[in-house]
């Protein structure tokens, strides 16, 4: 199992990570040899222009997808060498995913959505309620809890969301273009509300993002191009410029 | 519990969904329960109609009946002393004109004649009897009365004296000839009155009257249709064989019964017909149903040429409607239940497959969020077989109102028993009124009416529900199978 030793305090090490999708004439090297670190409680943003790979990088991250090559560790353990079973377990435990489209279930209401993640993992049923009702006020949305996604608006949803990504209290966030479907002041507000949960907990974040002011916002910032991923002051002492439209 | 919790809130907000698919599931199952249910009530129906046929399974009869050559050859199967014998026989049914009188006088003739079995020494029944496996054995005696009357021909001018063998529409109905001539006939059993048991007719088939003494010698039972035909009731008299009979009682038959229009004592008719100690039909009774296959094989070889038919041959010959519908749903109600299963199976496999497809994304996400792949085909295979009760539940209620609603308009299917096949026509060397009678020795016993009612089986009801719910374990547990063994990043990626 993922025996998670917590004295690490790097939460990702990369080491010539490469995805590869198709072959022959038609393949795409969606990620090439990316190899770097990710401190725990970091908070990164990644910025690049459309197929670049953010989107790519960030499933290898979160155990969705298996790399071609390369190797990634998770505090310490050997993410790209774990089973299924034990990918399954650092899902429910260990990741908390965020998706552009919020990618709610929805014939479940607001508060199932978030017992969703809770369900098996942890507490018992009633438990599992009440943490869930905790985890929906702490983004905003008591009132909201007995609403279809269908009725929430787009940030309503994205809090969801949030709230179902932090149920098991996982050690890292993924988010792959939170605010991609909102305006940009929801989009700010979103933002803050993963930032301020996260920095209260110690979570690691990686959000991928569009949104310049977000990017600006992040210490640290990396830049992907064409599959390629470096640190964004390298980028710019490449004179490439980073681009955040 | 959440599982549970989704997945009603899965049937209800998909309720479109829900809803096709229950009617889809409804169909198919109430296909099968109401094709089962009509074929199970027409064979109760058959049943009913065969009851007094194959009630007693040990019983037979047999005949020694006349065979013509499709050459018109004659009654090749016959010994000389057989063919004599039916001639002498049925000599006696042969109008001499020139004996009748003067032509233009009024004449009326009664005889009774053979019909297509030829009769034969009652001794026979002693040796069926010895045959290992019979029980009882007796002997009965069916001729056809046959009354002509009318005015005398004169044989110099008119055409030739012909007379076509009487179909079965004729039967005792006044044929006129000449114009100046009638021809009445009727058949006539001479029975062992105290064979009850074994006999075509028994004492609780008489609707009027009493049944036949064996002590009474003038006494005749007549059937209810030849009584209703001939506008006769119990007092009345009847001629036979130019005798006077009492009309003792009225007896109904029972379908396929080897039956005719009048009873009377055994005795009497072979008296008055001049068959003394001659019988043309026995009914035999094996000890058991076990013995009746080797009886019927021993038979003939005690009495050459006897026809033997069992209580089964009987109900082969069981035709009509209900038979028609019986033999159509042998047939297509097995492939109604092929069709409807396979609907069922299809509509839940198909409908649940696509439900899948389109929420595969939705499945990706439970596995991005820590569901494990067990988990969410555990969900689908539960979302689905709950959904196969559902429409097992529809299409149990509809089903039950189509079972009520066919079982309220009570159609009425009949049943008739074929007219031993007629074997024998005008042959040469007879004399045509004697030609008249053969084959008429038994005849159609008449139809039964029945009333469909088809039965609700449970089981059944349930065995559908069940392949419903199968369809649905199936094709949930395939499909969400194959949903959930994609990559969340794969899952994901799809449209949907
Ligand atoms: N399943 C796949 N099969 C084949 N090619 C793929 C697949 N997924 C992604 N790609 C390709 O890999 C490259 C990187 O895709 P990715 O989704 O990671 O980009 P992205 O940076 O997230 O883009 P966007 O900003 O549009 O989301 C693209 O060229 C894309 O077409
Ligand atoms: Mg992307």
């Amino acid at each position: 199992m993922t025996a998670i030793r917590p004295e690490t305090n790097v939460a990702y090490r990369l080491a010539d990570l490469s995805r590869t999708y198709g072959d022959g004439n038609r393949k795409v090297h969606a990620l090439r040899e990316a190899s770097f670190s990710v401190r725990s409680g970091e908070y990164v943003a990644v910025v690049g222009s459309s197929g670049s790979g953010k989107s790519t990088l960030l499933q290898l991250l979160g155990g969705l997808d298996r790399p071609s090559s390369g190797t990634i560790e998770f505090f310490g353990e050997a993410l790209t060498a774990m089973s299924e079973r034990q990918l399954t377990n650092l899902r429910q435990r260990s990741i908390g995913f965020i998706f552009q489209q919020f990618n709610l279930i929805p014939t479940l209401t607001a508060l199932q959505n978030v017992e969703a993640a809770l369900a098996g993992a942890a507490p018992s049923g009633h438990d599992a309620a009440r943490r869930a009702r905790l985890l929906l006020a702490s983004v905003g949305l008591e009132e909201r809890a007995r609403h279809l996604p269908g009725k929430l608006s787009g940030g309503e949803q994205q809090r969801v969301a949030i709230a179902r990504a932090l149920a098991n209290e996982p050690r890292v966030l993924l988010a792959d273009e939170p605010t991609g479907n909102l305006d940009s002041e929801t989009g700010r507000d979103v933002i803050s509300v993963l930032r301020s949960l996260a920095e209260v907990h110690g979570q690691t974040v990686i959000v991928v993002t569009h949104d310049p002011r977000i990017a600006a916002g992040a210490p640290r910032l990396m830049h992907m191009d064409d599959g390629r991923v470096a640190e964004s002051n390298e980028v710019l002492s490449d004179g490439l410029g980073v681009s955040m439209g | 519990m959440f599982y549970v919790r989704y997945l009603f809130a899965e049937l209800r907000r998909r309720w479109g969904r829900t809803f096709l698919t229950a009617a889809g599931l409804g169909v198919g199952v109430a296909l099968v329960v109401a094709t089962t249910a009509f074929s199970a009530g027409l064979k109760d129906a058959q049943d009913d109609v065969l009851a007094p046929l194959t009630g007693v399974g040990t019983d037979m009869t047999v005949s020694r009946p006349l065979t013509i050559d499709e050459d018109d050859s004659g009654f090749t199967d016959l010994s000389e002393e057989e063919r004599e014998q039916l001639e002498e026989e049925n000599g006696g049914g042969r109008i001499a004109f020139d004996e009748l009188g003067e032509p233009g006088e009024k004449f009326s003739n009664d005889s009774l004649v053979s019909g297509s079995q030829l009769s034969f020494s009652s001794d026979v029944i002693q040796e069926v009897s010895a045959i290992s496996g019979v029980e009882k054995v007796t002997g009965s005696l069916t001729l056809t009365n046959m009354h002509t009357s009318g005015t005398v021909p004169d044989i110099s001018e008119g055409p030739q004296f012909g007379v076509s063998h009487g179909s079965e529409g004729d039967r005792g109905e006044a044929r006129e000839l000449f114009g100046n001539m009638d021809i009445e006939q009727f058949t006539v059993a001479g029975i062992d009155a105290s064979q009850t048991s074994l006999l075509p007719v028994s004492a609780t088939q008489v609707t009027d009257g009493e049944f036949l003494d064996d002590s009474d010698a003038r006494a005749a039972l007549l059937s209810t249709s030849y009584a209703e035909e001939q506008d006769l009731s119990v007092g009345d008299t009847i001629e036979i064989g130019g005798k006077k009979f009492t009309i003792v009682g009225l007896v109904k038959h029972a379908l396929g019964a080897a039956a005719s229009d009048v009873y009377v004592n055994l005795t009497t008719l072979q008296k008055i017909s001049d068959r003394e100690g001659r019988v043309n039909t026995l009914s035999v009774r094996a000890s058991s149903t076990d013995d009746v296959a080797s009886v019927a094989e021993a038979i003939p070889q005690v009495f050459s040429g006897a026809e033997v038919s069992t209580a089964e041959d009987l109900a082969e010959q069981v035709q009509g409607s209900l038979v028609d519908a019986s033999n159509l749903v042998d047939r297509l109600g097995f492939v109604l239940k092929i069709v409807g299963l396979g609907a069922a199976f299809l509509i839940a496999s198909f409908l649940t497959l696509s439900s899948v497809a389109k929420r595969v994304r939705e499945l990706g996400t439970l596995k991005a969020i820590g569901w494990s792949q067990s988990r969410v085909v555990r969900q689908v295979t539960a979302e689905s077989v709950a959904q196969g009760l559902f429409g097992g539940a529809v299409g149990a209620a509809l089903a039950a109102a189509g079972i009520a609603a066919f079982n309220a308009t009570g159609i009425t299917l009949q049943a008739t028993v074929a007219a031993a096949p007629q074997t024998a026509g005008g042959g040469p060397g007879f004399g045509p009124p004697g030609a008249f009678g053969l084959g008429r020795a038994s005849t159609v016993s008449g139809a039964t009416d029945v009333v469909l009612q088809a039965p609700f089986d449970l089981n059944v009801v349930l065995v559908a529900v069940a392949l419903a719910l199968l369809g649905g374990l199936i094709a949930g547990g395939a499909g969400g199978l194959r949903a959930a063994r994609l990559r969340p990043a794969q899952a994901l990626q799809t449209v949907g």
